[in-house]
Order: C-alpha cells, then sequence, then structure tokens
C-alpha cells in the first residue's frame, strides 16, 4: 500500500449532480461524522507508523478528500502533519495532497497549502457553460467564478495544482484544450463519467464510440502541440507508458495493483469510493481503523477484488489483445447486479479505439530500427 | 522470428527506452517527465549499458 485516501470532510458545499459520494445512490455519508474526529486521525497515525515499519516505507502518501475538505480548519491540518511528525519513524517521508473544488480556496487557504507542503487537485469541468452543466451549488447556482478564483489564488502563490475534469461530450475537446491552457495548467487528468451495467453511458446518435471519439480529438491536439510548456493529460501519458511495457498503470488502465485504501470521517476503510455507484452501502466492508489492521483490510475481499482489479478480468478481456494496455478499464465500470464484475467495462468499445489510436500514432513516431526492437506491430481498430 | 505484439514486452527495457527516447522529444519531453514510479531512474540505469 503507498497510502491512503482520507474523506476528511463528509459533506460538501457543493452539489455536483453526477457526484458518486452523494448523488449517485450511496446514503451511508447521512450516518457519518461531518468531519474526521481526533480518535479517528489518532488511530490513522498509529496504524501508519506500524505499517510503514512493517513494509520498511520509504513515503507515505496521504491525500486529504472529501466531501469539500477545505470545510475543515487550518488547524485540522497543522495537527495532523504535526502528529504524522511526531509519530511516524523518521526514515518515512509523508507525502501530502488535498482534492478540492476550489470554491474556499483564497489566499489565506493557498499560503497555509504551501508553507505545509500540500499539493493541490482542483476539480473544474470547462469553461463556465460546460462547468455549470453538472457542477452547481445547493441552490442550483453556479460554481464557476468561484472555482476560477480558486485556481488564479493558486497559481498566484504557487501552488503546484493538477486540475481534475469530469469528461462530458457535450464540451468539444479542442476549445477545452486550449481554455486549461489559458489557465496554465501543467496537470490535467479527465475521469470517464461513473457508468456501470445497470447504469449504463446514455446512447449516442453519431457514433458507437462517442468517448473514444472525444479523447482522440483531444490526443490529436495535445500530442501534436509544439508548445515546450504544454499540459501532461495523465489518462494519455499512461496509455503511452503501458505501449511502452513500463506497467506502471494506475486503477484506470495497466496491470499494476491499485495501491490505496480509504477512510472515511467515521474511521471504516474502504476501497475506492467510486464503487459506491454500485449500490447503497456497497463500500461497507465491516472494517474501521481503530479496530482493524491495514493487512486485515487488505484481505478484505472488495479490498482484494480492487486491488487486482487488473488481473481478475472476465474471459472477454483475458482474450483481449490489448488486455496490458487497459488492464480492464476502472473496476467499478464492470459492474451489474447479474454478473457483478464479471463483464468488460461499459466502455470497453471506446477504450479499445482510443488505446489503438494512440498506439498506431506512437508506432509512426518510431524509427524502423526502434520498431524491430520493440517487436511491436500496429493495433487494428478497423474493419 | 519473435511474435509481434501490442505492447513492448515489460522485460525488454532496452527497446522501451529506445521508444521512449524517439517519442518524448520537442514538446513531447513532457511525456517522458510525467513517467511514474521510478522508472525514469531504471531507464537511465540502461543508457549505461552498451548495446
Amino acid at each position: 500500500m503507498k497510502g491512503l485516501i482520507l474523506k476528511v470532510a463528509s459533506r460538501c458545499n457543493l452539489n455536483c449532480s453526477y457526484c458518486y459520494m452523494y448523488n449517485l445512490g450511496d446514503e451511508t455519508y447521512r450516518n457519518q461524522p461531518k468531519s474526521m474526529p481526533d480518535d479517528v486521525t489518532e488511530a490513522i497515525h498509529k496504524q501508519v507508523a506500524l505499517y510503514s515499519q512493517n513494509h520498511q516505507l520509504n513515503k507515505f502518501e496521504f491525500i486529504f478528500h472529501g466531501g469539500e475538505p477545505l470545510l475543515l480548519s487550518k488547524k485540522f491540518y497543522s495537527n495532523f502533519i504535526e502528529k504524522a511528525i511526531q509519530i511516524l519513524p523518521p526514515t518515512v517521508k509523508p507525502i501530502y495532497s488535498l482534492q478540492t473544488n476550489g470554491t474556499l480556496l483564497d489566499a489565506k487557504w493557498c499560503k497555509f497549502l504551501g508553507k505545509k507542503d500540500i499539493r493541490l487537485g482542483i476539480s473544474l469541468d470547462g469553461n463556465k457553460s460546460i462547468n455549470d452543466l453538472h457542477r452547481l451549488t445547493h441552490a442550483g447556482g453556479s460554481t464557476f467564478d468561484a472555482t476560477l478564483r480558486g485556481i488564479q489564488n493558486a497559481t498566484s502563490h504557487k501552488n503546484p495544482i493538477g486540475l481534475l475534469s469530469v469528461l462530458t461530450l457535450k464540451s468539444n475537446p479542442v476549445l477545452l484544450y486550449k481554455f486549461y491552457k489559458s489557465l496554465n495548467i501543467k496537470q490535467l487528468d479527465f475521469l470517464w463519467p461513473h457508468h456501470t451495467y445497470d447504469f449504463p453511458p446514455p446512447k449516442n446518435d453519431n457514433s458507437t464510440t462517442p468517448y473514444a471519439d472525444w479523447w482522440i480529438e483531444l490526443f490529436k491536439v495535445w500530442y501534436e502541440d509544439e508548445d515546450d510548456e504544454k499540459p501532461n493529460i495523465r489518462y494519455l501519458t499512461q496509455i503511452i507508458i503501458n505501449i511502452l511495457g513500463l506497467n506502471t498503470g494506475f486503477d484506470m488502465l495497466g496491470t499494476a495493483t491499485n495501491d490505496y485504501l480509504v477512510i472515511e470521517t467515521d474511521g471504516s476503510i474502504e476501497t475506492v469510493d467510486a464503487l459506491k455507484i454500485c449500490g447503497n452501502g456497497f463500500t461497507k466492508e465491516g472494517l474501521n481503523i481503530k479496530t482493524h489492521s491495514f493487512e486485515d483490510a487488505l484481505s478484505a475481499a472488495l479490498v482484494q477484488l480492487y486491488h487486482k482489479a487488473h488481473q481478475n478480468l472476465p474471459e472477454k478481456c483475458q482474450q483481449c489483445s490489448i488486455v496490458e494496455i487497459c488492464g480492464g478499464g476502472f473496476l467499478p465500470h464492470r459492474f451489474s447486479t447479474k454478473r457483478r464484475f464479471d463483464n468488460p467495462s461499459v466502455y470497453c468499445a471506446d477504450i479499445f479505439k482510443i488505446i489503438g489510436y494512440v498506439q498506431n500514432r506512437i508506432i509512426e513516431n518510431l524509427s524502423a530500427e526502434t520498431l524491430e526492437a520493440a517487436e511491436l506491430e500496429a493495433i487494428r481498430t478497423e474493419g | 522470428m519473435a511474435k509481434k505484439r501490442f505492447s513492448i514486452d515489460p522485460a525488454n527495457k532496452k527497446a522501451a527506452k529506445k521508444s521512449l527516447d524517439e517519442i518524448a522529444k520537442g514538446a513531447n519531453k513532457v511525456i517522458g517527465d510525467n513517467i511514474q514510479g521510478g522508472w525514469i531512474e531504471m531507464l537511465s540505469q540502461i543508457d549505461k549499458t552498451k548495446d
């Protein structure tokens, strides 16, 4: 295990329609404390110290998440970091990051986060008309201006930020790319909208693979952009890495294991939070940081399923020519009530097409000598 | 003749390194710069071995 996703706040000041925490069927947050109490943070520090020692780790990632983590006080984070310094073995370097909607990110927060060396991830889906399709306040108001202010504050205070967007087919990927470049964003990541076989992606009249078409447009404008300062796009870079056989992967792609656990405000130890789309209470396995070790948690059924999601694949994936690159995609997207996770991704055809396109383009860039040494041939994506 | 593949054999680090060098040129240096997980260090070691 590399780190923990800490759900330090179990509520949010926004009400995004696609949110897997609050708006896609899971109601367990209603019974959880609104913020993470001291006895839970204390147990986290103790367990991480023990785990790091037992597994001789030299670093450990703490990812502050929510809900909205900036609903908590700065004091919470100061205390957390101070306690971590006291209790973690000196050989373990803690690495901190925080995922926020950015609306509360004022100059004071930016200074504080910079001083504490907490890296920032900010969620924004695009320009105002795209962002406000889903990302709204509880009263239904726009969140765009507030988020943009947060991004500008972070940029002017030199906080390194990564931008996280949920892909929507209503956006134009070329315009979106230009918009993000205008914000001087260096790290970009796009999430596929969360869907399962029980809750499938809406049909598209123009294409059987509309998501691949969107990604391919983005890839073209990004890959061919000759600007030395262009952003990294995590998903696309990862496809290239996997084509190169570097196997670093993450939970959306590749063959690597998924090495993170989630801790909820009540201390529940859970697997990846997006699995909440599979049903109310789906991620609850009766594990708690106050009573269970990480080793206990890592052997729990659902945690295991997620950690080995790219190894334990349905028959169709095992027979597929690009399984080493895609790894079956993101586990929640394989779910159906009938067959559980014994399905290819609901986005299988799209994933195949985008990987095929990227692989073909990469091959075009290689010399004949390297291509021979790499023993590569082009994926056939048509016919 | 070796069977062709759609991705480079994970054991063939030398080919991965050569391919990355050819892809991550100019503005696409951003791709090489963002490879995580110790691979950059490992691939730099390959540079030191002779073909």
